[in-house]
């Protein structure tokens, strides 16, 4: 039972990281595809449809993540695995109810904020960014940390810089959350980032599922 | 094959614990300096060798971006923000202003005029003049450490005017009355509602006079004139004006890149940059265009220094 939870959870976060490889491939589209004006209907049209994929998509890592340290959580073996699930759980809808309660507040003071969304020159825009930027990324970095102990434990280098990377991302990231809209090749480069540490976590994984799968499972305790 | 490590639960959650709380705290230092200081990571997108900046200056020149009475304007900030862009930045060693524009209100030409005498100071800059340099556009271009123009441009009109239309006329024709009470005389001068008296085009005249006279001082400071023709505000095609002294040489675009190269010291192969105004988001896109163009209230009448004059198209 213990080595299936293993296994499980172990693929879920795994299944998370391959679907992160294609969300920052269309975040990547997404910039370079951008429409320069409102008559650029195919490019709207394409823009569209990888936005609402790509929301979808981040919906479907954001389960995964939560099921797979849900299983880790199961197994008892570590309190910090049921920690991160629920970091995970979480700090992404925390950030998401700051996004709106900023907002409705910048709204309800100042309607004509509506017309004037500039996240560059609006302090009160740029707060929500700010936000929104630490709230999300407090989950990650527990899953960060959490996949940095499975390195360890699986004494497995590739997860290991891959976790240490994500760690990295993580602490960097509101510095292009903040200055993405103006610096796209800042956000192509944090994109294109993401998708190394993705592939080192992904194959990392699956290192490690071949160990379990040769019955090592999880190291005993002393 | 059944590994053991040595791993105890508590000491280890433990010390996870402390990694995340201090990526925690480092994750809050970064975003607080990039929510304060936000200019401060822009450097990444800068490719950090030495360039020439291209500043392109097309249409007429407003204060405010939209539609006026000089038709489709270009406001003038959006260029201030490239020269500032470009003072800033280290890589950029010299800056080319390609300018294409009949010039346009006194005070939007003189902002810009201002503007790149302050990047003349830090970087060596070159005007490259296509189509029209003239005017207020011609004025902007004074400070360039040479001014090139390509064969068949039209440059100078060294200048400035104003239009007054006059409808008393017509109104009374209509049997419309305008009443308007004012606190002087000469609080409502250039109304078109009544007749000019000869003190109001006096004062006029002195209006465009000192305003031309601070034009020429500009002109006489940087350019060499040898034909005092040049401010009876007429044009010139682009070889009379390097005959006058309006401009240093003729030649293309390219000549101008390889000019502004040789006289920043950069080698041929030294890249070009064409700064752009900053794309438009897609709420921009979504939000702000549905209030362009905006209605604005214009003076009757500006104070211009622009060649062709505008017209009002129907």
């Amino acid at each position: 039972m213990m080595a299936k939870h293993l296994y499980n959870g172990i693929s879920k976060i795994k299944s998370s990281e391959f679907w992160k490889i294609i969300f920052s491939i269309i975040g990547i589209l997404i910039i370079i595809l951008k429409p320069r004006s409102l008559f650029d209907i195919i490019r709207i049209l394409l823009v569209s449809i990888l936005g609402i994929f790509s929301m979808i998509l981040s919906l479907t890592i954001w389960v995964f993540k939560i099921l797979g340290w849900g299983y880790l959580c199961k197994l008892k073996i570590k309190n910090f695995y049921c920690w991160t699930r629920l970091a995970i759980l979480i700090f992404p809808i925390l950030g998401l109810l700051a996004m709106i309660i900023v907002f409705i507040t910048v709204f309800l003071n100042n309607p004509s904020y509506i017309y004037q969304l500039n996240f560059d020159s609006n302090k009160e825009l740029r707060l929500i960014l700010f936000f929104t930027a630490i709230f999300f990324s407090v989950g990650y970095i527990f899953e960060s940390v959490a996949i940095y102990d499975l390195s360890i434990v699986y004494k497995n280098k590739t997860l290991k810089y891959g976790s240490i990377m994500y760690l990295l991302a993580v602490i960097i990231s509101p510095i292009i959350s903040m200055n993405s809209t103006r610096n796209l090749y800042l956000s192509i480069l944090g994109n294109m980032f993401q998708v190394v540490i993705s592939l080192f976590i992904y194959n990392g994984l699956s290192n490690v599922q071949k160990t379990i799968i040769y019955d090592q499972q999880y190291p005993r305790y002393r | 094959m059944n590994t053991q490590i040595p791993y105890s639960t508590k000491s280890n959650d433990r010390s996870l614990f402390m990694i995340v709380a201090l990526a925690i705290i480092a994750i809050i230092i970064v975003a607080i300096v990039s929510f304060i200081y936000p200019s401060t990571f822009i450097g990444f997108e800068r490719i950090n060798i030495e360039s020439i900046g291209v500043i392109k200056i097309q249409g007429a020149l407003a204060d405010t971006q939209g539609f006026t009475i000089l038709g489709s304007t270009t406001g003038v900030q959006q260029y201030i923000n490239l020269i500032e862009n470009a003072i800033k930045d280290p890589s950029i060693k010299a800056v080319l202003l390609y300018v294409n524009s009949p010039g346009g209100t006194v005070s939007a030409s003189e902002k810009l005029f201002y503007e790149i005498e302050k990047l003349s100071y830090k970087k060596t800059v070159v005007a490259y003049v296509e189509g029209y340099g003239a005017s207020g556009a011609y004025m902007i271009i004074l400070p360039a450490k040479k001014i090139i123009a390509s064969e068949s441009s039209l440059v100078g009109s060294v200048g400035v005017y104003s239009v007054i239309i006059n409808y008393k006329g017509l109104l009374d024709k209509l049997g419309i009355q305008v009443y308007t009470f004012k606190s002087g005389k000469l609080k409502d001068i250039g109304s078109p509602y009544r007749n000019m008296t000869d003190q109001d085009k006096k004062i006029y005249g002195e209006i465009i006079q000192e305003f031309f006279s601070i034009f020429k001082e500009r002109v006489l400071k940087y350019r060499t004139i040898i034909d005092q023709e040049v401010f009876t505000g007429r044009p010139y095609t682009s070889k009379q004006a390097k005959r006058v002294g309006l401009i240093d040489e003729i030649g293309t675009y390219d000549d101008a890149i390889n000019i502004t190269k040789k006289l920043a010291g950069l080698p041929e192969d030294a890249p070009i940059r064409v700064l752009e105004p900053p794309k438009p988001s897609l709420l921009d896109l979504l939000f702000r265009l549905y209030i362009k163009p905006k209605i604005r209230i214009v003076p009757s009448h500006e104070i211009l220094a622009m060649w062709p004059p505008p017209v009002v198209e129907p």
